[in-house]
């Protein structure tokens, strides 16, 4: 086998090209060009021989067909019945509106609560408070109703109104 | 769907269900404001007065306060009130209150607005601005106006004393 030569691969590539070789000079040359070293003109045909073999080793995993039935497979169709759509836009609106309530209630949370909330925890200090208050009022209105009469006493002079 | 419906339209006219004074509906941001002091004594306050045996509790005093739910005070001082008082007056007449007597006093604008047809009214506001203060208060309940008048005349009370007595927060 390793003596053949050129001309005698020239000839099987030749038979090789028309289909006509036979399994003991397919591995003839196979083995020619198995060589590290091979005749330049042949070089490009080492591929026919050298890549058949190293493709062999190449192997189908073995979840090949699972993956395969997988991509074939249709993704199943949802189908919405109004019943349920309904359903899910309910619920869309119900959290809308709870996340609206929420930051409505954290707005307002900070001044409402404190504006709710009593100053006076002591009953008598918030009694103080309210007399006092109520004291400013009635004697504000006091003078109030002073000063009306003041304001109408020149009127009293021209004898128009009469007062006590 | 309705329990839902009723839900949500509940939710919407919740904070309208609320009375309130015209303080905390009008002047809710200057309760915030650290420039301003506020008071607020609760409808829960008043009922605890009512029932409390208080020392020294005048009668007319505490049958005003039986019929009171709630008294809320706003004040600032050191700066001038007047634009305060003339945006409070834009604000309080919009607001349908009524113009209850109008006085000027060591050069102090003084108002009284009240809410509610009558002698007896549902809320009572007093509004004092000056070069170097503002104050406002208002009570909210049943305030018979001639009893709130009368009670300088029975009681020694000074008004003026009062304002020492306003706390901060």
């Amino acid at each position: 086998m390793e003596a053949i030569n050129r001309q005698q691969i020239e000839v099987l590539l030749q038979r090789y090209f028309e289909a006509e070789t036979d399994i003991q000079e397919e591995r003839q040359l196979k083995a020619y060009f198995q060589q590290e070293t091979i005749d330049p003109a042949f070089e490009k045909y080492r591929n026919l021989f050298t890549l058949t073999e190293s493709d062999r080793h190449i192997e189908i995993s073995d979840d090949f067909e699972e993956k395969l039935l997988a991509s074939i497979q249709h993704t199943p169709v949802v189908r919405l019945s109004i019943r349920r759509v309904m359903a899910i836009a309910a619920s869309i609106t119900l959290i809308l509106i709870a996340g609206w309530w929420g930051m409505y209630r954290t707005q307002t949370d900070a001044t409402e609560s404190m504006a709710m909330e009593d100053t006076y925890e002591d009953p008598e200090e918030a009694y103080r408070q309210v007399t006092a208050a109520l004291a400013l009022m009635s004697s504000t209105m006091d003078k109030g109703q002073q000063m009306t009469i003041q304001s109408v006493a020149p009127a009293q002079e021209l004898g128009v109104i009469q007062m006590n | 769907m309705k329990w839902f419906l009723s839900l949500g339209l509940s939710l919407l006219f919740l904070p309208l269900f609320s009375q309130d004074d015209a303080i905390s509906k009008h002047f809710n941001a200057y309760l915030s404001d650290a420039q301003f002091k506020s008071v607020y004594v609760s409808p829960k306050m008043f009922d605890v007065i009512a029932t409390s045996d208080i020392e020294k509790m005048d009668p007319e005093v505490k049958a005003l306060i039986k019929k009171l739910r709630g008294l809320r005070v706003l004040q600032r001082e050191g700066q001038s009130g007047v634009a305060l008082y003339q945006e409070a007056n834009k604000k309080l007449s919009a607001a349908k209150y009524d113009e209850l007597m109008t006085l000027k006093e060591n050069g102090e604008q003084i108002r009284f607005y009240t809410m509610g047809p009558g002698k007896t009214v549902q809320e009572l506001l007093l509004m004092v601005a000056g070069p170097d203060r503002f104050l406002m208060l208002t009570m909210v309940g049943e305030i018979d106006l001639n009893a709130v008048a009368k009670l300088s005349k029975n009681l020694n009370l000074q008004g003026a004393g009062y304002l020492d007595k306003v706390k901060s927060r």
